[in-house]
């Protein structure tokens, strides 16, 4: 990748960036749900399949 | 007979109350003691400018349920530590006791086989999420200019939860973990150049013996998660520092060009 590939992909990011949302909270609210889940199929294993 | 109350100090004594100001209640009182600590605590680490930016960071538009597959992972990880933590009270590393100990988890210790259960599928679903993170880094380009320097730090992090299981899986010592095991470190001691001396290191010599278990006992609890909680830390710094690729089949809205009769 040449410097003005770098450039021109640093820009566009940049303008998605400025159209973007907030990491808090609306990835945050997302990343949560995420972990419940995780928790709740790890959860879920444990109690069904055993150690 | 009572006691006066010992006098106290102008700091400590309550604020007299102003005309007009409301009855504080005592749930005003606790936020304004948190609010209290906070400040203590920034006005010593200047933590504040630190979580706001890490927070209040802008995310590109389109960003997707796919994207929570990096903190699921890191979550499955927290999972790990601290299950592991409960079983460690009870694990004995010794060739002679560790399967007893195991045993005694699972039958004796309040929810013993809930947390073993827990642990043992944790680690599971840690890989099964690192690799649906790894792909959806891969197909949306995320591994490519800036963030190569994420790709491989993510890659390490792969190989140590990999270091993670098989260190793991002799634990129980029972005939299953004894065997897949000594499998495993012939498989190391197998490959070119540092595989012989890999397997001597695992095995803790040129056979299994009664070091091999301490040895993988101690690079499970002490040596590798020190590592992954390490390059999780850095991971984050440069996904903070970055920020994450926008899905790669949009593209961003031109702003509106300033012409000279606008201006």
């Amino acid at each position: 990748m040449n410097r003005a590939e770098k450039q021109s992909y640093l820009r566009e990011y940049s303008l998605m960036k400025s159209q973007g949302k907030p990491f808090f909270p609306y990835a945050v609210a997302k990343d949560s749900l995420m972990a419940c889940i995780v928790m709740f199929v790890i959860i879920v294993m444990s109690l069904i399949l055993g150690a | 007979m009572r006691l006066p109350k010992p006098p106290l100090p102008p700091a400590l004594q309550p604020r007299p109350k102003r005309p007009g100001e409301p009855r504080q209640k005592p749930l005003d009182h606790a936020r304004e003691a948190g609010i209290a600590t906070v400040d203590w605590i920034d006005e010593r680490t200047s933590l504040s400018g630190a979580a706001r930016w890490a927070m209040f960071r802008k995310i590109p538009k389109g960003t997707n349920w796919f994207y929570t597959l990096g903190s699921a992972t890191m979550f499955a990880f927290l999972s790990q530590a601290v299950t592991g933590v409960f079983l460690a009270m009870y694990y004995d590393p010794s060739p002679t006791r560790a399967y007893e100990s195991a045993r005694f988890i699972t039958n004796d210790v309040f929810l013993g086989e809930f947390v073993r259960g827990m642990h043992k599928w944790g680690s599971t679903v840690m890989v099964i999420l690192i690799f649906l993170h790894m792909a959806r880094t891969f197909f949306f380009g995320a591994y490519k200019y800036p963030r190569e320097l994420n790709w491989v730090i993510g890659v390490v992090l792969l190989i140590l939860t990999f270091v993670m299981s098989l260190t793991g899986y002799l634990l129980p010592f029972d005939q299953r973990s004894y065997w897949a095991t000594i499998v495993a470190a012939n498989i190391t001691a197998s490959g070119p150049l540092a595989g012989p001396y890999l397997g001597d290191f695992l095995r803790g010599g040129a056979e299994f013996n009664a070091t091999t278990l301490s040895r993988f006992y101690s690079i499970h609890m002490l040596l590798v998660p020190g590592l992954i909680a390490a390059l999780i830390g850095a991971h984050l710094y440069l996904v903070a520092r970055l920020g994450t690729t926008a899905p790669p089949w949009l593209k961003p809205e031109e702003p509106e060009k300033l012409t000279e009769e606008r201006v």
